[in-house]
């Protein structure tokens, strides 16, 4: 059989090879799609705009994938029931990046902009059929094989695509320019996923019948995240540690090239060289120390540190540095200190979180998690654009921007989450915020047991 | 049949790709393989606009600098390689020479220019604006340093052809340089473009008044008309992003010198693989010496290894990357191809399991 089906209890691992493939593709017109912030450089100077026009990818998650997510669950047509979204979302995608390079101006290039991040969202349905695909006792390889062949695709990403952007090649009578060379291959990559889903996938319907629809809307969905007063405390500590995860966002490869100098092959080199540090060192290193380290102080040493490097690294860079400007290897060093003392705080605050959370919310309290999130990732990326624009018109000559003012936001951020986190931390001391995920827990053996279940509870 | 040309189409697309990719680069790629490899030397830049090209041939750098103390160092280069140096005490109107050995940075032979000075000079001479900043930037941290950098005026004056309609990829090379190809009626004269930028420390005060930009004065004259390019820099950093800048190399072949625009150019500045009067390898036709292209050459490993290797990588694909591209996506549909192939020749019984 050569065409792929969901919902196998068992499938060929080459399926999963092929799927895997595939999914690098995928990944290579996302990657691809992160040169749209120097497209957009081209013809817009403000970092505001630039920042503010990338954030709609995370007001889109919130009104574009988590409908479509919600909608592709309970319905079914004869091309099944992720495929349509699927499809349709690449054929739109693939003209976006056909087209962009193709254009001159701002206003057609922010359609088009915005058009890819909107279906960008709606394509978002590709996990679910991936997952659909490959069952759950072949998924943990699946994923190793998936993050295999994800570092091989982020290092050529890194070295060969990212520092074409400028390039211009003449051959055979025409002119071909990296941007359009980036984008096309982008296209082709997920021409060739639109090809492969549409010949070669079929979705087979399911046997169990679609989960009922709340039948509130929008608003009643996001009525029900925020009722239940027992996950408030749980939005706040996701709110606090997205302040303290704040980045620079699209404005980050603006630090590099255009305030430092670099090319966009410096900034590919840097993250290859980067990357391998991480893989071949620190991910490991940091793996062997957090099986000796407590969750709660693993966490404290993530969030401490990363606010501690952040600082450094500013101060550093503004105060030490005589230009003001790292040199590629103290960025990798600062860059990689931060990533090792960040990974300390990521393994544990997931567990942490669902401490927190009573067994029968957890899915309200992911969905209530995610919305937070996005949210609060929307505000710090806009405030970032405002800050770098309002810090150049007070500080820079005209027409200069100081984008490593965004480090100075992005620390105050992070003080502004860690004392939430301070004030969470206190208030569970005190005994106001239960860890609900463990005390409410009753084991189905214990339940089972009447010497060990709930006091007073009958038989 | 239906399912055999299914099956057929990712195969098919990916050889098209990668024939395509081979098409693209077929020319250099034989060259390559199996041209002649003699060293050459990048000899000019064209700089492509939409509606004119310049060819810039020659370029002469005077850097003239004022330290804390008064004292002042003037160097002249001539296609970025210094050819006279002078130094003078304060208040002194007559100028001793320097040898030019004491220019070179990170040597010892220095004399009476510090480590420091040399690197601004290094810098300045081939940076552009924003270098020059940096570098007062660094001179400045030592406020107590009488012989730090204070002022820097850098005059460029780029030799070439100017507002050219068009620009040939064969060029000539003879005794006089380069110069296009064509009847001499429809080159146009040698020209130049005088590019002057004064950039003043002397007053911390000032520079604070104008939010840290040093840059006091600036001028640029093409022949003798004043320009008023997009970005306040010189001649090679001045452009819009859209402006094309194309290296010109020159090479020799059985005592017979050949002059060719590369295929390959880069936007918003010189490619950092390909340096301007720098060397590099060509690669030309055994039979027609005039086919050639041009290999960057990033030179053995020196001073930061990974800004070496980001020279190696930036070398490498600006010439292969467009072709590798496109030979990857055909790779990679070919390689989903066969494993489709494989499914229906050979199923699986995992899904009877």
């Amino acid at each position: 059989m050569h065409v792929i089906e969901t919902q196998h209890k068992n499938i060929p691992w080459r399926w999963v090879i092929a799927i895997t493939i595939l999914k690098q593709a995928w990944i290579l017109a996302l990657f691809a799609s992160g040169s749209m912030t120097f497209t957009m450089r081209k013809v817009i100077a403000s970092p505001m705009i630039i920042n503010s026009v990338s954030s709609l990818d995370v007001l889109f998650n919130v009104i574009v994938a988590a409908p479509c997510l919600y909608i592709s669950d309970r319905i079914w047509t004869r091309y099944g029931r992720r495929r349509p979204f699927v499809l349709a979302a690449w054929v739109i995608m693939v003209t976006c990046l056909f087209l962009l390079p193709l254009v001159q101006h701002a206003l057609p290039m922010g359609i088009i902009i915005v058009l890819w991040l909107i279906f960008w969202d709606v394509n978002s349905t590709f996990d679910m059929l991936y997952m659909e695909i490959i069952p759950p006792p072949q998924r943990a390889r699946a994923s190793a094989i998936g993050a295999w062949m994800f570092n091989g695709t982020l290092m050529l990403s890194a070295v060969v695509i990212s520092g074409r952007f400028d390039d211009i090649v003449h051959s055979i009578g025409f002119t071909l320019n990296g941007e359009q060379l980036i984008y096309w291959f982008g296209a082709a990559c997920l021409l060739l996923c639109f090809l492969f889903v549409a010949l070669f996938v079929r979705e087979r319907k399911p046997l169990e019948p679609p989960p009922p629809s709340h039948g509130r809307g929008l608003a009643g969905v996001v009525g029900n995240l925020f009722a239940e007063k027992t996950l408030w405390p749980v939005y706040l500590l996701a709110f606090s540690t997205v302040l303290m995860q704040a980045g620079l966002g699209a404005i980050d490869p603006l630090l590099m090239t255009d305030q430092w100098g670099y090319s966009k092959q410096d900034m590919g080199t840097n993250i290859f060289v980067g990357g391998m540090i991480n893989l071949v060192i620190i991910i490991p290193l940091v793996g062997l120390i957090a099986e000796r380290m407590k969750l709660l102080t693993m966490f404290c040493l993530g969030v401490g540190g990363a606010l501690l490097f952040q600082i450094l690294y500013y101060v550093f860079v503004q105060f030490i540095l005589p230009d003001q400007r790292p040199s590629i290897a103290q960025m990798i060093f600062f860059g990689q200190c931060m990533s090792a003392i960040g990974q300390f705080s990521g393994i544990a605050m997931l567990p942490l979180i669902f401490e927190y959370i009573p067994r029968d919310q957890m899915g309200t309290a992911q969905a209530g998690l995610n919305f937070v999130r996005s949210i609060t990732r929307l505000l710090t990326l806009n405030g970032i654009g405002i800050w770098v624009t309002t810090y150049s018109r007070l500080f820079k000559p005209p027409g200069q921007y100081d984008y490593f003012s965004g480090y100075l936001f992005m620390i105050l951020m992070n003080v502004i989450g860690c004392a939430f986190l301070v004030y969470f931390a206190r208030q569970v001391k005190r005994g106001i915020i239960k860890p609900l995920g463990v005390t409410g827990f009753i084991p189905a053996e214990d339940a089972a047991t009447p010497a060990t279940a709930a006091p007073g509870a009958g038989p | 049949m239906k399912r055999f040309l299914i099956l057929c189409v990712f195969p098919l697309v990916g050889l098209a790709l990668i024939a395509l990719g081979v098409i693209v680069s077929w020319t250099q790629l034989c060259l390559r393989l199996d041209g002649g490899k003699t060293a050459g030397r990048v000899a000019g830049m064209a700089i492509v606009r939409r509606d004119a090209c310049d060819l810039v041939t020659g370029l002469d750098t005077t850097l003239a600098l004022t330290l804390a103390n008064g004292e002042q160092v003037r160097v002249a280069y001539r296609d970025y390689a210094p050819v006279a140096a002078q130094y003078g005490a304060r208040g002194s109107t007559t100028p001793h020479a320097l040898p030019l050995a004491a220019l070179a940075p990170g040597t010892n032979a220095g004399g009476q220019l510090t480590r420091e000075l040399r690197t601004v000079l290094a810098d300045a001479a081939r940076g552009d604006a924003t270098t020059i900043r940096w570098a007062l930037q660094r001179e400045g941290r030592h406020a107590d340093e009488p012989t730090r950098v204070v002022r820097l005026e850098k005059t460029e004056t780029a030799r070439g052809y100017f507002g050219m309609a068009t620009l040939s990829a064969t060029l000539v090379c003879d005794a006089d340089g380069i110069r296009p190809a064509g009847a001499p009626a429809s080159v146009p004269p040698r020209g130049t473009v005088t590019t002057r930028a004064v950039f003043d420390a002397t007053d911390p005060a000032a520079l604070l008044r104008n939010k840290g930009e040093s840059m006091t004065a600036y001028l640029q004259l093409r022949g003798s008309v004043t320009n008023t390019p997009e970005k306040k820099d010189f001649l090679l950093y001045c452009e819009p992003y859209a402006t094309e800048f194309r290296p010109v190399f020159t090479y020799a072949v059985s005592d017979r010198h050949h002059a060719l625009l590369s295929h390959i150019g880069r936007h918003s500045g010189p490619t950092l693989a390909i340096i301007l009067y720098g060397p590099c390898w060509v690669y030309y036709d055994l039979q027609q010496p005039a086919r050639a292209v041009l290999i960057a050459d990033p030179g053995p490993p020196a001073g930061a290894w990974l800004a070496w290797f980001s020279r190696v990588c930036e070398g490498t694909f600006t010439q292969w990357g467009s072709a590798a591209l496109i030979i990857l996506a055909g790779i990679i549909f070919i390689l989903i191809g066969l494993i489709q192939i494989s499914m229906a020749v050979w199923p699986s019984t995992r899904l009877w399991l």
